[in-house]
């Protein structure tokens, strides 16, 4: 099995006695994808045995604003307090305003569920572990993050990770201006993989087409994106497969951010005098608003205005099929028993 | 910024400027007072430094030298072609911090290259910077002098859309906002490579690219246009429109906020100052350049719906951070089926039209390749909107005007003279905009002309007077698009559907066809691949509108 990394870079999965667990969880995604006949998604250790002059690196981005819901007439308010129906391009956030209703506050995410699930799965005290690394002074009882008052630890761990997701909508970390991971439920890793699957088998004709004919929803940003230029991969006989440490990263803001009179370069710690926080290895971040800062000239009256300047992306290899090794090749899924 | 296809000998002449002294002028004959006025950073990190440079690797050093801080778009009219021998345009950026200057978006230039080689010394590069401290950008030019020779110009700023046409720099002719150009601004940006619109595979490492794609200026810096939107292109007109508003802004001798020089800075919501070309996001299919041409498309074609009416402007559009008017009702164009045109129907429009690509027939990578308002134009009144300047029923009551004809309305144009030249508002309150004082002082100016119905005097009045001229707009949208729909719709009769669709695809053609005639706007036409037009149209202007406007 490859050595997946954990997305965050925090050592958590590690330390919580967790990794193994989410790197098998990983590895099933990677089989079936790349078992799947006809799809020039592939598994990752090919790229390895290549050339490296001959495997691209490609980041496939996208902006957090939700396209569906904006095309749909919905307000940014809405769009920010909806964040569990409204925002569904892999990245949610949560807004936390002052007493006088303006935010001070917004924080994004695009760590999938899963990395808490393989948490939940080996124990109370691990996700509670977990949980304390975003939110260190919170305190949680058994009900907030399982909807049961018995013993969790009493139960099979597929058990205690069912009982985490079905209360984590309404888990105390997870709702209002807390925020645990991604929740809406076309947010998941399971779809990104089978998105790339599916939208990497080769057909003819418009690449853009390709996500209207499969699990994909071309009203949104990201869906149709990913699964277009995955589609030009594999039309041009190229082999996809995600980067590790597999997951969407936030990459930047765009806009024209000031201090005042003074325009900084609101991505470089070094400058943006850490009210743009970026953390566990680009999955997380905090935006903290003051009256000063402006971006684009306008003031920041809510989260989803930010979103719309904000790029996040997916790290994919490819590399033409014929450069791997035959094993990877499609046409060749079954040879890897 | 406009590219130049001439590689050849370049005369140079020697206009204008002789009043400041600046646009067209050599580098090398500014004062020391007019270098120093020039506080861009091509020009500080550059020109300033080293007039004579002219090797590319040498200027980006200059300018960044982290090489993984350095980014190259191409674009072309022909980008759909993979054959070796053909050249691109391209784009060159960066990110990162010099020398105190925030080179993100604030300095670009742009050169061709060959698909063989991507020449370091070039006949032609242009350029530009943002001037943060006069709030302008000041253009630039690497000119060929004789074969052995080249030489820098300053070719004059943003600020000189305030002097007469003939003493502007070369460079304004076609930035007509004073800002950067990206026509095709967004998804699927036709004519861009882009890894999620077009993805020029000759250009990437690989089977079949061009030799030019090992080039250090491509390999590994090569992004795609839906970066050059989002990083570079958005920022930068929004920032300059900014300047533009802070730039009129004053305080009258009451302390009160005033907007001097109005009649200039409202013109973009009457007569457009550039224009951008949307399209479909399906592909056609018919780009006569392209080995993978089928003939028809894989899916419905959705018209944009910019085509229909100024969306940017009556929608909103909070991705791109304009708020517009907030009328969701003109989401029906794009959300509707019945507005779409299925893959026969188009392949018929194109052919049964005579619709050609430059010489060829087709059509563009992207179906339904339309001229739009341009972004800079939008956010413009957007901005002025936003900061109160401008009520939001004024602009509704602009736009109802020739609702129909977003880009050419002479009935909309002639409106412009009726606005004041200057007034005064409260900073980020407009009211209802009854009170208003642009609104008082042009329906009093309307009022003194005492127009006849039926003109768009009378009807701008009129929504003026309203007292809710947003909802009365909202009303127009729907009444619009309900017509369209029905005559599109499943349950439209006999062969209204296809007439209209005609009628549509007729409006389409005239409206590229105007572009390509208009005195100004057709100056950023640099290719006759940019925009499909039929020879067999007629001098009849189609519109989509139902009511007869006079505005003779």
């Amino acid at each position: 099995m490859f050595d997946y990394r954990d997305p965050t870079a925090s050592g958590d999965l590690e330390r919580l006695g967790a990794l193994e667990m989410y790197r098998a969880r990983l590895e099933a995604r990677y089989e079936s994808a790349a078992r799947t006949k006809g799809s020039a998604f592939t598994w990752l250790e090919a790229f390895g045995e290549a050339d490296e002059d001959d495997v691209q690196r490609q980041t496939l981005s996208w902006r957090a604003i939700p396209r569906k819901a904006v095309n749909e007439g919905e307000s940014s308010a809405a769009i920010d307090g909806a964040r569990l129906l409204l925002q569904d391009e892999y990245v949610e956030w949560a807004v936390t305003r002052g007493p006088n209703g303006s935010p001070v506050e917004v924080v994004f995410t695009t760590e999938f569920r899963e990395y808490f699930e393989v948490l939940a799965r080996v124990g109370v005290e691990a996700l509670v572990a977990g949980i304390l690394s975003l939110y260190p002074d919170v305190e949680l009882t058994v009900r907030d993050l399982f909807g049961i008052d018995g013993n969790p630890d009493s139960l099979a761990p597929r058990a205690r990770e069912a009982l985490f997701l079905q209360a984590l909508r309404a888990n105390p970390v997870n709702i209002g201006d807390r925020l645990l991971c991604l929740t809406h439920e076309n947010n998941s890793l399971g779809a990104l993989f089978e998105l790339l699957n599916t939208c990497g088998k080769p057909r003819s004709g418009d690449p853009n087409a390709v996500c209207s004919q499969v699990a994909c929803v071309p009203e949104r940003n990201s869906d149709p994106f990913i699964c277009s230029a995955t589609q030009q991969l594999a039309q041009a006989g190229m082999a996809v497969s995600l980067d590790d440490p597999v997951g969407i990263r936030l990459l930047e803001l765009t806009g024209i951010w000031t201090f005042g009179e003074r325009e900084i370069d609101i991505n470089d710690p070094a400058q943006n005098e850490g009210v743009w926080a970026v953390e566990r290895n680009g999955r997380r971040a905090r935006l903290t608003l003051g009256d000063d800062l402006r971006m684009d000239g306008r003031r920041i009256q809510s989260g989803t205005q930010v979103a719309a300047n904000l790029v996040v992306g997916a790290d994919v290899l490819a590399a033409a099929d014929s450069v791997l090794p035959a094993w990877a090749r499609m046409g060749n899924e079954a040879l890897r028993q | 910024m406009r590219w130049t296809r001439a590689l050849g000998f370049l005369l140079v002449v020697m206009v204008g400027g002789a009043a400041f002294g600046q646009a067209n002028t050599p580098i090398s004959r500014l004062s020391v007072a007019q270098r120093n006025d020039l506080k861009d950073p091509f020009f500080r990190l550059v020109l300033a430094k080293d007039p004579d440079v002219i090797s590319i690797d040498r200027i980006e050093d200059m300018i960044q030298p982290e090489a993984g801080k350095r980014k190259t778009f191409v674009v072309d009219e022909e980008i759909a072609d993979p054959a070796i021998g053909g050249h691109r345009r391209t784009v060159l950026a960066y990110e990162g911090t010099r020398e105190g200057f925030q080179l993100k978006p604030n300095v670009m230039m742009s050169v061709s290259f060959r698909s063989g080689s991507f020449d370091d010394e070039p006949a032609l590069i242009e350029a530009w910077g943002w001037d943060q401290e006069r709030g302008r950008y000041n253009y630039y030019s690497l000119e060929m002098i004789t074969p052995q020779t080249r030489r820098w110009f300053f070719q004059g700023s943003s600020d000189d859309l305030d002097r007469p046409e003939s003493e502007r720099g070369r460079c304004l002719s076609c930035h007509r906002s004073g800002a950067p150009l990206m026509k095709e601004l967004l998804f699927p940006w036709n004519n861009w490579h882009s890894l999620i619109g077009f993805r020029a595979a000759y250009l990437l490492p690989g089977s079949g690219s061009w030799p030019v794609a090992q080039d250090p200026k491509i390999r590994g810096r090569l992004e795609g246009a839906e970066k050059f939107e989002t990083d570079f292109i958005l920022p930068s007109l929004r920032r300059f429109n900014q300047a533009r508003i802070e730039r009129d802004r004053r305080v009258d001798a009451d302390g009160k906020d005033l907007l001097v020089d109005a009649r200039r800075i409202l013109r973009p919501l009457f007569i457009p100052t550039e224009f951008n070309l949307a399209t479909a996001r399906q592909r056609s299919n018919m780009h006569p350049l392209d080995p993978g041409m089928t003939g028809m498309a894989d899916q419905a074609i959705q018209p944009p719906a910019s085509f229909f009416l100024n969306h940017q402007l009556i929608a909103g559009q909070t991705a791109l951070g304009l708020e517009g008017l907030g009328i969701s009702e003109a989401n029906v164009f794009v959300s509707d089926a019945a507005f779409q045109v299925t893959p026969k129907e188009y392949a018929a429009l194109v052919t049964d039209s005579g619709q050609r690509l430059g010489s060829l027939g087709g059509d563009t990578v992207f179906a339904w390749l339309t001229p739009e308002r341009a972004f800079v134009d939008n956010h413009l009144i957007d901005q002025l909107m936003h900061e109160g300047i401008v009520p939001a029923p004024f602009v509704a009551a602009v736009l109802a005007v020739d609702l129909e004809r977003p880009l050419f309305s002479a009935c909309r144009a002639r409106l412009l003279r009726v606005i004041p030249d200057s007034f005064r508002f409260k900073r980020g309150d407009a009211g209802d905009g009854a009170t208003h004082e642009l609104t008082q002082r042009t329906i009093a100016t309307l009022e003194s002309l005492d127009p006849e119905g039926g003109t768009a005097e009378a009807l701008f009045l009129e929504r003026l007077r309203s007292g809710d001229a947003v909802a009365a707009l909202k009303a127009d949208v729907s009444t619009y698009s309900t017509r369209l729909g029905q005559a599109l719709g499943t349950s439209a009769v006999g062969g209204k559907r296809a007439e209209t669709l005609r009628l549509m695809h007729d409006v389409l053609l005239a409206r590229r066809e105007n572009v390509a005639e208009d005195r100004d706007l057709s100056i950023i036409v640099e290719s006759p691949l940019l925009l499909p037009l039929s020879p067999e149209l007629g001098d009849a202007t189609p519109t989509l509108s139902d009511r007869t406007l006079r505005c003779d």
